[in-house]
């Protein structure tokens, strides 16, 4: 192998090297700024330096004039009309779900029950007096009704425009909600800040310790009665050590409970 | 790349007629009293270019769907309101570009695990280091260690090009381009691309020489 060949392969082999490591990517809102000819001479630069080394990022940079243009091959309408139909009974199940009143889990009462009573038969011969008590606790658990939890899917405020109202949500004290904050560009692993912040600028909650799921995005439960009504501001900034970086911010308004 | 077309200046009489009318249905679907007529004339229109954005990132037809379909959920979710279709076109591949990033993190998590999983299971069963994917980095320290050397010196050198020399060569190399459209791309002559190469790669062995003498 002559030395010009094999400095090919291992320019080759480094370049992959690179590539796979790129821990994180521009955001989107990066990409059309680059494409629209929109940042500033270094911020370009990084970008330019990022799609040298990324051929993912470089393919979408190149498809995303075409994307904007919608000069692109029209798909079989077969194709189209039965995506439509799925889209459908994905927002039917979706808002169906959304208005499904709270209820116990009784569908399962009786397979549960049913395991349960099994078990203590088997095992009361020799058990201990402890251990049934425990097991009649749980069978009391079991019997109780156990609310679904809400879960609220929060977008940046780029997604929302001037007028539009925030989500707004009402929770009972001590009752439970999700939020689930989407942010718009890539979130790289490690610990994130969160600060919740009121309308009048103070921060009313913060941890350092928050980590984004396995598909991007950030869960947080609230609880009821733990901020008084009105409207907030989640920011969320990192990942550490860079705790000054804004991932997203996501508003919301907690309404004011009727129960 | 053509930032003109880009933007939505340069388009056909037709595409700019639709594009025109579709923004009161933009418009519509933003609001409580929708919306699902102004939702599917809105689907209809922009379909083709969501699909053709996730073909375009080499997944399987039926994965390209479910994408699309998640894509238009959230678009039908977010229920935004926008001053022009421009803005919302940039909405649009804001979420199908997210999209298609969560379903890549969410496979390689899955194929991290498994990966992790078959690793563990094979070092188990060759715990003697028998020779192997795991054998060969316990058996060869020396070969592991100057791929190592090889690698930094060659990164060390490859900062050291200038910045248009370095993006030829990695284009040429790693994206496999052509020289016209690494010309294309970088805005500059077939000539200079080659110029470029020719001494890129003369200047790295020179640095290369440099470095490991150091």
């Amino acid at each position: 192998m002559s030395t010009r060949a094999s400095l090919t392969d291992s320019l080759k082999q480094l370049a992959r090297g690179v590539e796979e490591n790129l821990s994180s990517h521009p955001r989107p809102e990066t990409l059309l700024a680059y494409c629209g000819g929109e940042l500033a001479p270094t911020e370009s630069a990084a970008v330019e330096e990022h799609i040298t080394w990324c051929r993912e990022c470089s393919d979408i940079l190149d498809d995303l004039p075409q994307f904007l243009s919608g000069e692109v091959p029209e798909a079989d309408p077969r194709e189209k009309s039965a995506d439509w139909s799925g889209l459908m009974d994905q927002v039917n199940r979706t808002e169906r779900s959304e208005h499904r009143p709270a209820v116990a889990e009784t569908s399962s009462f009786w397979p549960r029950s049913a395991q349960l009573i099994a078990a203590i038969l088997v095992l009361s011969v020799g058990a201990s007096v402890f251990w049934v008590a425990n097991l009649k606790g749980r069978l009391n658990e079991a019997l109780e009704p156990r609310p679904n939890i809400p879960i609220y899917d929060l977008d940046p405020p780029a997604a929302e425009r001037a007028g539009e109202e925030a989500l707004g949500l009402e929770l009972a004290a001590r009752n439970r909600a999700v939020l689930i904050l989407n942010p718009l560009g890539s979130v790289p692993p490690g610990a994130y800040t969160v600060r919740f912040v009121s309308a009048d600028g103070v921060t009313v909650w913060t941890s350092e310790s928050l980590e984004p799921t396995e598909f991007g995005n950030f869960n947080l439960e609230l609880v009821g009665g733990s901020l008084p009504p009105g409207r907030y501001r989640i920011d969320v900034l990192g990942p550490q050590p860079d705790s000054e970086r804004l991932v997203g911010s996501f508003v919301f308004r907690l309404l004011r409970s009727s129960s | 790349m053509n930032r003109e077309a880009a933007k939505g200046t340069v388009l056909p009489d037709r595409q700019t007629t639709l594009l025109h009318s579709l923004l009161p249905h933009i418009r519509r679907m933003g609001r409580a009293e929708s919306s699902r007529e102004s939702f599917q004339e809105v689907f209809e229109a922009y379909y083709d270019r969501v699909r053709h954005f996730f073909l375009g990132r080499g997944l399987a037809p039926e994965e390209c769907r479910d994408l699309i379909q998640e894509t238009f959920l959230r678009v039908y979710q977010g229920k935004g309101v926008f001053g022009s279709t421009g803005e919302f076109e940039a909405w649009l591949f804001q979420i199908a570009l997210n999209v298609y990033r969560n379903a890549k993190r969410a496979k390689y998590a899955v194929k991290r695990n498994v990966h992790e999983e078959s690793l563990d299971q094979w070092m188990e069963e060759h715990r003697e280091g028998v020779p192997g994917r795991g054998g060969e980095a316990w058996s060869n320290p020396l070969e592991q260690f100057l791929d190592r050397e090889r690698r930094f010196l060659l990164a060390s050198a490859l900062t050291r090009l200038p910045r248009q020399m370095r993006r030829c060569m990695v284009l040429r190399i790693h994206h496999e381009l052509k020289y016209r459209d690494i010309a294309d791309k970088l805005e500059i002559s077939v000539e200079t691309v080659k110029a470029h190469l020719y001494q890129g790669k003369q200047r790295l062995q020179e640095l290369l020489d440099d470095l490991s003498k150091d």
